[in-house]
């Protein structure tokens, strides 16, 4: 077909659609609407036809009725005036007594989008939840959360909402489940769906009739249940045994996490469900979907935080093979560093050394993926001192692959510890020494000049000569201050005299008393198990954080609070997470003290002494719970003096901070009962207004994040 | 939960769209993009993607994107899954899921999209259910309907929809009562460059077709069930049963669908069916320990970026190699122990490269007909709960899964 522009096609799809010939013929006539939808899917405009495809919805052709629809609910938007007149047929539809029509019909009416429609729809859904097929039921449940955003964020409909409770009992499981979605939508203002005891026992009784999205969902749902005896949480428990063994790694995963948020106070049970699905989710970890592939060692990784080792005996499930992509692979191998053990050490590295030299076809993502190995090398050479040789062997050769910041500096601190026993070790730094010029890194050059300090000392004569030129080179030559000050540090430090060049530079090498597995802290499973099967293990919680803030401005605050409802209480900021908090004031220079206590009397001192810097109102609804926001604040390092108790009114707490200029940051957050705001009053040591700015920017962070979860 | 999908293809083109709450622009889109020009290989997106209000799931299946806009937390795995169930039904309704039959078939693709999901919520995934609502386009019904002008459309709902029983339809008779079961076992490994293995494993499948009338109520017994590893079953076994007697009994859903899922993986059990010399020359062993022939071998080959050509000869099949992609694939065909295929020539390098510094490493693809590697096999089918005798059958057929060695 030649090139049209897009007037023109509408203008001959028009004349077509309005040919009584075509009309006549119904194949023909479906042809044309078929080639409005194709360009409408092209992302054409083709709301210029909305009057003639109006007009062809009126028939008794299913397919014709779709096609109309489908059009109907992409421009309905767009052409409002006219799309009333399309409503009358949809009315009419409603009441044909072919089901499967009345649920297209319904369905499309309330997909329409656009204003006034409400009205037309609320008869036909609340006709829709009586109709004796289940297929129109469905459809009508889904309307009524569709109506219910459509009249914005007006008040609940109180009569509609105990409809949808009382179908909960339907008698098909998809109307069940679409009840419990749609509740969820249209009462997140109050929190979300209710899940009371009789609601929860129904639920756990029709599991097994669901299919797999709806067990995925009602798992989640259930999450919300606290059962009221240890007997009944047992019997809960026992019930959902199975689903650990689904076929579906969602159900898997959703089951999982229930079971651990249940049994919090029963450690020994958590610890047996993550036996349990060891096998399904190492199963998910080489399923054919990549991608689930990927969700799944997320997940391992998570787990690997609170039971270490206890993937050790399937280690070489995460040996990566050639074809895998990289998100893949860097998975694995971040997994297969947190399983080395004495045992596998050996195997491990003779895999990770083949990893520094596989893939040369695509020179790249060898480097890419040989900073990460070479920075794992790093790890084990510090957490576990009987590898070493085995590193030492497998380091010659790699400094070709490397380009990246961290993985040069990773390999010169190899290079520089260790040097002594590997050959070559001079040479490859003096590669470095030699193109130190173009070197873009000053930490590089920084980790360049300990190194080849330290392996002075260990082989001189191999070494004193380019130290002198990298010496040279530093002082007299480079730009940046840090690295021109670290040189002569050490310039001065080697004219003391190479003893005490010895006693400062030849620290231990690695920490014998660090097991690799004691090492790691482990986290309880309680830390972590209400992030279970969210995107938090994919991505982190404070990004998500960021993203659900971006919305609630974008909607106001209905949207805010809607992603509230998803939020578990729990621990706030995940020990990874704590980094990226610091971060943003980072930027901006401050840098709060941790353990900083001051005493009561004193804060109360220094309190009436100073004036109010700065006053701020935040958003905030509901009661507080003073554990967990001093948890958090906790964490940015700001103490809490003083907090009332949890539903006092007014509620009131005192905070104190102090960064590393000695600066103190003294706060009052105030709660009246009839406001939905917190008043934050702040009082500062020492006028700086940086300074000032980015504190405000920690706690509202810290504010912003609890009131979400806590709404 | 989810909003929008959309369909990419690999030269980043946008062909389908589809929104199920409001509609999100397009232009969401150029993150994945960003994303796939920062992973410089487009397969290598990773699944997924933060932007500033929403959360891009996509997965890559058949060359072909499925990105997916999410704006609430929701569990990773569940879009993941639901997206290649999408992908499935593509596949089951035009036979292949590529650019040219999505875009061929686009009515349909909306209309299967529009039952799949409402409001976001998955609905109908149930291929047998799904095609009970939107008939697939079938040649002779292309031509019939072009006739007649009748729809693709079934008049009538699912029975299914009706029934308490996941998938089974209430009061169907079918004239052949039958019930297969396919034993599908695949081999992952890892062969290291001395022909040891590395890695091996057995991810084995029973997929089920069955076709009774009533309610039948089935037990599916083993001769070694304790040979299973991890089980996962389909929502209709009693778990219980399996738990206390390690039989399988159930009552079927109606059609094509997995029953179980297995894995074996304890070392010693699993034996190599084929191995491959550094040299590239072929080795079948352990084929007396079955007398099965191996069949529909294939090697290929991903070979550095500095081949431009080779010139080979193999003593049996015949071998392609794509100068773009430098892939080279020897199709071997059928090993016979006394006469090993073997492929040998020339490979040439751009003058002036450097030599590559590794081998490439080789996949290698092959067929067990009438065997499950495990050992695996299946003692006998009951059926409870009706009168009539049905047909049964099982076939077993081995094949390589992820199976890689290392040069």
């Amino acid at each position: 077909m030649p090139y049209l522009g897009s007037e023109d096609v509408v203008k001959e799809l028009k004349k077509a659609l309005c040919n009584p010939h075509i009309q006549a013929d119904r194949l023909r006539y479906r042809n044309v609407i078929q080639r409005v939808i194709r360009h409408m899917t092209q992302g054409l405009d083709m709301s210029g036809v909305f009057m003639e495809m109006v007009k062809a919805s009126a028939t008794v052709d299913i397919v014709q009725k779709k096609l109309v629809y489908l059009y109907m609910c992409t421009y309905a938007p767009l052409k409002p005036d006219l799309a009333l007149l399309a409503i009358n047929t949809l009315c009419k539809d409603c009441s044909d007594p072919n089901p499967m029509v009345r649920g297209l019909a319904l369905r499309s009416m309330c997909s329409l989008r656009m204003p006034g429609v409400q009205e037309y729809i609320q008869q036909p859904i609340l006709n829709g939840l009586r109709d004796k097929a289940s297929y129109v039921r469905r459809v009508a449940v889904l309307g009524c959360a569709k109506m219910h955003n459509l009249h914005g964020d007006s008040e609940v409909d109180g009569a509609l909402v105990n409809e949808l409770y009382s179908l909960l009992r339907d008698q098909d499981p998809i109307v069940v489940v679409n009840c419990l979605r749609s509740l969820e939508e249209i009462l997140k203002q109050e929190g979300g769906v209710v899940i009371n005891k009789p609601i929860a026992h129904h639920l756990l009784n029709r599991m097994s009739k669901l299919d797999q999205w709806g067990q995925a969902e009602v798992l989640n749902f259930l999450l919300r249940y606290q059962p009221r005896s240890e007997e009944e949480l047992f019997d809960i428990l026992n019930l959902l045994d199975s689903f650990l063994k689904s076929s579906s790694p969602g159900v898997v995963m959703g089951a999982t996490k229930l079971f651990l948020i249940l049994a919090k106070k029963f450690p020994h049970v958590q610890t047996d469900v993550l036996v349990r699905v060891k096998g399904p989710l190492l199963a998910a970890c080489s399923s054919e979907s990549r991608e689930l592939c990927f969700a799944a060692l997320c997940h391992v990784r998570q787990i690997l935080h609170s039971l270490p080792g206890h993937f050790s005996s399937h280690y070489k499930k995460f040996f990566c093979s050639y074809s895998e992509p990289h998100y893949i692979k860097l998975q694995k191998v971040e997994v297969l560093c947190e399983l080395v053990n004495d045992e596998n050490v050996q195997q491990v590295l003779e895999e990770l050394r083949g990893y520094c030299t596989d893939v040369s076809a695509d020179f790249a993502q060898a480097a890419i993926f040989a900073i990460v190995v070479v920075q794992t090398f790093r790890d084990l050479v510090w957490l576990c001192p009987q590898c070493t040789e085995a590193v030492c062997q497998a380091l010659p050769g790699c400094e070709e692959n490397i380009q990246d910041s961290e993985g040069k500096q990773a390999l010169i601190w190899l290079l520089g510890v260790h040097g002594e026993r590997i050959p070559n070790a001079p040479y490859i730094l003096e590669d470095f020494v030699e193109n130190v010029k173009s070197e873009t890194f000053p930490a590089v050059k920084m980790e360049l000049l300990t190194a080849l300090v330290r392996l002075f000392l260990s082989r001189p004569a191999e070494c004193q000569d380019m130290l002198g030129r990298l010496l040279y080179y530093c002082i007299e030559e480079e730009k940046n201050m840090a690295v021109r000050d670290r040189g002569l540090f050490y310039y001065r430090l080697l004219l003391v005299g190479i003893d005490e060049v010895k006693r400062i530079l030849c620290s231990p090498k690695s920490d014998p008393s660090l097991g690799l597995l004691e090492d790691q802290a482990e986290r309880p499973v309680n830390s972590w198990a209400s992030d279970f099967n969210t995107l938090v293990p994919v991505y982190g919680k404070a990004r998500w954080a960021t993203i659900s803030k971006c919305v609630g401005a974008e909607h106001g605050g209905s949207e805010r609070s809607h992603t509230a409802s998803f939020a578990v209480s729990g621990h706030l900021i995940s020990e990874e997470n704590k980094g990226r908090v610091q971060e943003a004031p980072d930027s901006e220079t401050l840098m709060l003290v941790p353990n900083c206590q001051l005493t009561a009397e004193y804060f109360e001192k220094t309190w009436l002494s100073l004036e109010v810097a700065h006053q701020q109102v935040l958003p905030w609804q509901g009661e507080v719970h003073p554990d967990t926001l001093q948890m958090a604040l906790q964490v940015v390092n700001i103490q809490t003096i003083a907090m009332s108790r949890a539903g006092s009114q007014p509620w009131k707490a005192y905070l104190s901070a102090q960064d590393d200029t000695g600066c103190l940051f003294l706060t009052e957050l105030l709660l009246e009962s009839e406001n939905s705001e917190m008043q934050i009053s702040v009082k500062q040591s020492e006028a700086r207004t940086e300074t000032l700015n980015s504190f405000m920017s920690v706690l509202e962070t810290v504010i912003g994040t609890i009131g979400d979860i806590k709404s | 939960m989810i909003q929008s999908l959309f369909l990419i293809n690999c030269s980043g083109d946008i062909f389908l769209e589809k929104h199920w709450k409001s509609v999100v622009s397009q232009s969401v889109c150029d993150y994945f993009f960003e994303a796939q020009e920062k992973a410089a290989d487009v397969e290598n997106v990773p699944p997924v993607i933060s932007t500033p209000h929403h959360y891009l799931i996509s997965i890559y299946q058949d060359k072909l994107f499925f990105v997916s806009v999410i704006q609430t937390e929701v569990p990773p795995l569940f879009v993941i899954e639901f997206l290649h169930r999408v992908a499935d039904t593509f596949q089951d309704y035009f036979g292949e899921c590529s650019e040219a039959a999505i875009k061929d078939n686009v009515v349909i693709v909306y209309e299967l999209l529009e039952e799949m999901l409402d409001n976001g919520f998955p609905l109908a995934t149930e291929s047998n259910i799904l095609k009970e609502l939107i008939k697939p386009p079938t040649i002779l019904r292309s031509v019939v309907s072009s006739i007649t002008g009748s729809s693709n459309v079934g008049d009538t709902l699912p029975t299914g929809q009706l029934s308490n029983i996941p998938g089974h339809q209430v009061g169907i008779e079918y004239t052949n009562n039958e019930a297969y079961f396919d034993v599908v076992e695949e081999i992952d490994a890892i062969l290291g460059k001395s022909g040891s293995t590395v890695f091996a494993e057995i991810q084995g499948v029973i997929d089920a077709c069955i076709k009774l009338s009533g309610m039948p109520n089935l037990s599916l017994s083993f001769m070694n069930p304790r040979l299973l590893d991890d089980v996962s079953f389909h929502p209709c076994i009693r778990f219980k049963c399996w738990e206390s007697e390690r039989v399988l009994s159930f009552i079927p859903p109606d059609g094509n669908f997995r029953l179980i899922s297995y894995r074996v993986s304890s070392q010693n059990l699993v034996a190599i069916p084929a191995y491959v010399k550094h040299s590239i020359s072929f080795k079948e062993n352990s084929s007396s320990k079955y007398g099965k022939t191996i069949e529909g071998i294939t090697v290929t080959v991903h070979m550095p970026k500095v081949v431009p050509n080779m010139n080979l000869t193999p003593t049996q099949g015949s071998y392609t190699f794509d100068p773009v992609t430098k892939v080279l694939t020897w199709d071997v065909g059928k090993i016979t122990p006394q006469k090993l295929p073997s492929l040998k020539g020339l490979v040439n390098l751009q003058s002036g490269a450097p030599k590559p510094e590794e081998n490439p490493s080789l996949n290698i693809q092959f067929k067990i007909q009438q065997l499950a590697i495990s050992g695996l096999k299946v003692n006998r089918l009951d059926m409870y709960g009706e009168k009539y005798k049905p047909f049964k059958g099982v076939k077993y057929v081995t094949k390589a899964g992820k199976f890689q060695v290392r040069t």
